[in-house]
């Protein structure tokens, strides 16, 4: 592939009015559905998908791009401003971008949270570019253990991410396994802890889990306390992170879009787990690791670069293999299709031109989150300044009702108010919600390919051990797990020998 | 205190729910068995169980018995969940704009608010919400059981 | 002053609101259609029937008259839509269904009776296709078979998840065949396609639609169609009938309304659907998308629907995935 003509042809087709007004639409669209909790990015690109069918192609794709890049990163400014996420890719920007804001820095927190998504995307654009044909291959070569395997490395990570008691932590991550079981089983269909009703057929709907137990459990601990005239009054100031801070924090954006672009390249993997990881790994390798998940700037970073790399990971391997790296690229593989493309090495080939342009529109994409996200920064603060009163109110009765927009179910607003209880009722006796959420997410990851892998080989155990661990891929992840447990112990031992502490240099 | 009360909280949970996947179907390959994995789990969180009311008890010896809850101070979140319970099922047949009104008039005072701006705020953030969710997401949100101005027209 | 401003606009507002939300229903009408018609789309926006429903919308309006507005009620794999439109007034709330909406009765959703909803017209189809890996030495449905004939329960086939359309189609083709073959449940087609491309197993059956992409960056080969006419998209790929099986796999998708409309106005609804995919537009969408027009009116649609009832009432029987019955 030329890459000297990769971002030239396009130039003269991206930049046309119309294209750029649809594109700029198509992000703000994105960031705006993206920050409210109950709709989710897929929803955004899938309804709007059909609306694109008059536009030229260029122009309904460069849309959905604007609103898929938007989307991710507009889930970590209700993640920041009200503890849950706008979409699941964003669950552990809660961790850290909430305490910001109860400390008042919201805006610092949103600012940190655009940049690093900025970068991250950015960065996956450029992977997309050189590494295309190597990481898609690779892609195309996980087998179900091979899930298993990073179905196991999230959940390692949430032993570490606990604040407090690990027994607690762990707790919590095992009710959230339990809870991803509910349901039909995936083997045989069979359904599982449904107690009869057929609401719970395909399982707990997490973004219903999520509003209860960390929105409206926020709501009612607050409660608790609550003074009339209460609000968090926010620092309007350091908004747009100092050039320092930027540099200080580089090498955790790096790290987490590396893996975000990997974990993006994945078919079935997305966001979710890429910050998963990202936040995980920052943890173990970071030299503050108390500070991660009591409003760590490092923490934001780590999970915001993920998320948003992911997005150039998964429109990779969509663009050469015609896989969807996540659900969104699946819709839009249905959009290009409409319009008679399709894509493939044939897309590359036909129609480079097009090509072209969508890797320029994806920069332009990640440059128009920078700027809105940094514009709109400031107007979020001050409105989380606004008094409790005003405030929770309206947070309550959106929970309710974005939780019932899901899926037009009155049982799933049950499910949240009961998981807002639940949520209230774990923080009373400190145990750590985010592990649960987690175990909820990756549970099916994790059961389905391992029961499946067993399946597939006739259930025999030794020979599934023996998969995972002589496929390379597999017995990478395996080595990364190792790895992360064993880094905190390794530096200190390192930093012993050689006497020096890495702080003090 | 806790940590007992909690500990035996979770034994029970994982009794009930092990009687649960008694029920299940059982299948000869444990990989295609749907009890397996949930009981494997079950097992473990009856282990964490028993760890913490040991850890429980250890505290207990060591600083004496501590109160669980500040009853006081659960008041507001408890009148909170019971508003929005009531809400959620009144709007089934009153439908969503009155409730949805009412819920954030009553919910705003709840938490302190006066009565004028209370209106004043309830009105437009129904509105809003109705906006948002009814014609730009297109929800189709609860209609009232009954057509007021049906069976006047 | 500021409470009286304030009750009256309250009361505008509620009174809006009651309008809005009470809507008004038309008694029974003469001539059908006499009022506008809901669409009801039971899946989330952006899926399949999503798609082809707002695809067919404008057309039928056009022709009838009225504002055919499609709208999302997703939930309950469709059957909460599949419910509601149940309750309305036939002819003026219908909904676009496959092969799916019978199977989720006996899936678990016992609580929807496809009986409840009357059958109008079949708008589309879709051909299921059995794909292998590229580099497979499988080349005819023939090897498969002979395969499976002699390691009974080795073949590994995957699908799109237990008791969905593609697994079934897998255990008809194993019953007709006489063959004993191992179901390997995904989460969902594009899984399974590229699990078989992966060498993780050794075919998979899927709609075209889906596996198209993965055929034409060359990482997996149709070995058949599942009907008895070759697909004009893909003019090389023999049909499961020329290759001497008798399974075809219809993948249709038709319209269903209330049950208990007056027959002339479900003909009459009928008829301007045959008069609305032929829309142009409508035919160019059906075509990019890998699908085939192909209509059945509501006798033809009808006897598919209630024999399709018990044909796969009684397959998920047989495979013990019978979990609920709402007769």
């Amino acid at each position: 592939m030329n890459f000297g003509l990769l971002y030239t042809e396009g130039l003269n087709l991206v930049f046309q009015t119309d294209v750029l007004m649809f594109l700029f639409a198509g992000v703000l669209l994105g960031i705006s559905i993206g920050c409210i909790p109950g709709l989710t990015v897929i929803m955004a690109v899938a309804v709007l998908t059909p609306f694109t069918y008059d536009l030229r192609p260029l122009v309904a794709i460069l849309t959905l791009i604007g609103i898929y890049c938007g989307g991710n990163y507009g889930g970590s400014i209700s993640a920041c401003l009200v503890n849950v996420p706008g979409t699941p890719s964003a669950i552990m920007t809660t961790l850290d971008g909430y305490p910001l804001t109860t400390k008042g820095k919201a805006g610092l927190a949103i600012g940190t949270a655009t940049v690093s998504s900025f970068l991250g995307g950015l960065f996956s654009v450029f992977v997309l570019t050189f590494l295309s044909p190597v990481v898609a291959r690779f892609a195309l070569n996980f087998i179900s253990a091979e899930y298993f395997a990073l179905g196991v490395l999230g959940i390692s990570l949430i032993a570490y991410l606990g604040k407090g008691s690990s027994t607690k932590g762990f707790l919590s991550g095992l009710l959230g396994l339990f809870l991803a079981t509910i349901g039909a089983d995936p083997m045989i269909g069979y359904p599982r802890f449904t107690f009869g009703s057929s609401h719970l057929i395909t399982g707990l709907e997490f973004i219903t889990v999520m509003i209860g137990l960390l929105g409206i459990a926020e709501i009612l601990i607050q409660a608790e306390s609550l003074n009339v005239l209460d609000k968090v009054q926010q620092t309007l100031k350091g908004i747009i992170p100092s050039f320092m801070i930027i540099r200080s924090l580089a090498g955790v954006i790096m790290r987490s879009s590396v893996v975000g672009v990997i974990i993006g390249a994945i078919p079935g993997a997305g966001g979710t787990i890429a910050s998963i990881v990202a936040y995980g790994q920052q943890k173990r390798v970071s030299r503050n690791p108390e500070q991660m998940g009591e409003g760590s700037l490092e923490g934001v970073a780590a999970a915001e670069g993920a998320n948003n790399a992911c997005t150039g990971g998964a429109m990779l391997t969509m663009l050469s293999l015609g896989i969807p790296g996540d659900a969104v690229t699946g819709v839009m593989i249905g959009a290009l299709m409409i319009h008679g493309l399709s894509p493939g090495p044939v897309l590359f080939k036909e129609n480079f031109e097009l090509v072209s342009s969508i890797f320029i529109g994806m920069l332009l994409a990640n440059m128009l989150v920078l700027v809105l996200g940094l514009g709109g920064a400031k107007f979020f603060a001050k409105m989380i300044s606004a008094p409790k009163r005003f405030l929770n109110t309206a947070i309550l009765s959106l929970a309710v009702i974005g939780s019932f927009a899901v899926q037009n179910s009155f049982f799933d607003v049950g499910v949240t108010l009961l998981f807002g209880v639940l949520g209230y009722v774990m923080v009373k006796f400190d145990i750590p919600r985010a592990p649960l959420v987690l175990g909820l997410i990756l549970g099916p990851l994790i059961e389905n390919n391992l029961r499946r892998s067993l399946l597939l080989v006739n259930g025999d155990v030794s020979q599934f051990l023996r998969t995972l661990v002589t496929r390379p891929i597999s017995a990478s992840i395996l080595l990364i797990i190792v790895l992360l447990f064993f880094y905190p112990i390794l530096k200190k031992f390192i930093s012993d020998k050689f006497g020096k502490t890495p702080e003090n240099v | 205190m806790k940590n007992i009360v909690l500990g035996l909280f979770f034994l029970l949970f994982v009794i009930i729910f092990f009687m649960a996947t008694m029920q299940l179907p059982s299948a000869e390959a444990s990989h295609k068995d749907p009890a397996v994995y949930p009981s494997l789990l079950l097992f473990l969180i009856a282990v964490v169980g028993v760890i913490l009311i040991v850890q429980g008890v250890f505290s207990y010896k060591r600083d004496g018995k501590k109160k669980i809850f500040d009853y006081g101070k659960m008041k507001l979140p408890f009148i909170l969940m019971a508003l929005t319970l009531v809400y959620v099922i009144v709007m089934q047949f009153i439908g969503f704009l009155i409730s949805t009104f009412s819920y954030l008039f009553l919910v705003f005072m709840a938490f302190g608010g006066k009565k004028r701006p209370g209106l004043w705020f309830s009105s437009i953030l129904t509105c809003i919400e109705y906006g948002l969710f009814a014609w730009i997401l297109r929800v189709r949100l609860p209609e009232p059981l009954f057509n007021l101005l049906g069976s006047l027209l | 002053m500021g409470k009286k401003a304030f009750l009256i606009v309250f009361l505008t507002l509620m009174s809006f609101g009651l309008l809005v939300a009470g809507g008004a229903k038309d008694a029974g009408s003469a001539e059908y259609p006499s009022k506008n018609i809901d669409f009801l789309i039971g899946y989330s926006a952006g899926g399949g029937n999503d798609l082809i429903t707002r695809a067919i919308a404008p057309p039928m309006e056009k022709l009838m008259g009225v504002s055919v507005v499609p709208s999302n009620l997703p939930g309950g794999s469709g059957s909460i839509a599949a419910k509601k439109i149940a309750t309305e007034d036939p002819g003026y709330a219908m909904g676009l269904y496959s092969r799916s909406i019978v199977l989720i009765q006996y899936t678990g959703y016992g609580d929807f009776n496809i009986k409840t909803l009357d059958p109008v017209a079949q708008l589309v189809e879709d051909t299921a296709v059995l794909l292998v890996a590229a580099d497979s030495s499988y080349q005819s449905i023939e090897d498969i078979f002979t395969y499976a004939k002699r390691n009974p329960g080795k073949l590994k086939v995957g699908n799109g998840g237990t008791g969905g359309l593609w697994h079934l189609a897998a255990a008809l083709i194993a019953k007709e065949g006489g063959i004993k073959i191992e179901h390997i449940p995904y989460d969902g087609g594009r899984p399974a396609l590229i699990a078989t491309a992966a060498g993780e197993i050794e075919a998979t059956i899927t709609n075209l639609a889906e596996a198209e992409s993965l055929v034409a960056t060359g990482d997996l080969r149709m070995l058949a169609v599942l009907s008895s006419k070759r697909n004009p998209a893909f003019p090389d790929v023999p049909t499961v009938t020329e290759q001497g099986f008798k399974f075809e796999y219809p993948v249709w998708r038709g319209v269903f309304t209330a049950a208990g409309g007056a027959e002339e106005d479900i003909d009459a609804l009928a008829g301007y659907i045959e008069e609305a995919i032929k829309d142009p537009k409508f035919v160019e969408f059906v075509e990019n998308s890998g699908l085939q027009v192909s209509f059945k009116g509501p006798q033809e649609f009808g006897e598919l629907i209630e024999k399709e009832n018990e044909i796969y009432a009684e397959l998920l029987d047989e495979l013990g995935l019978k979990v609920s019955d709402p007769n």
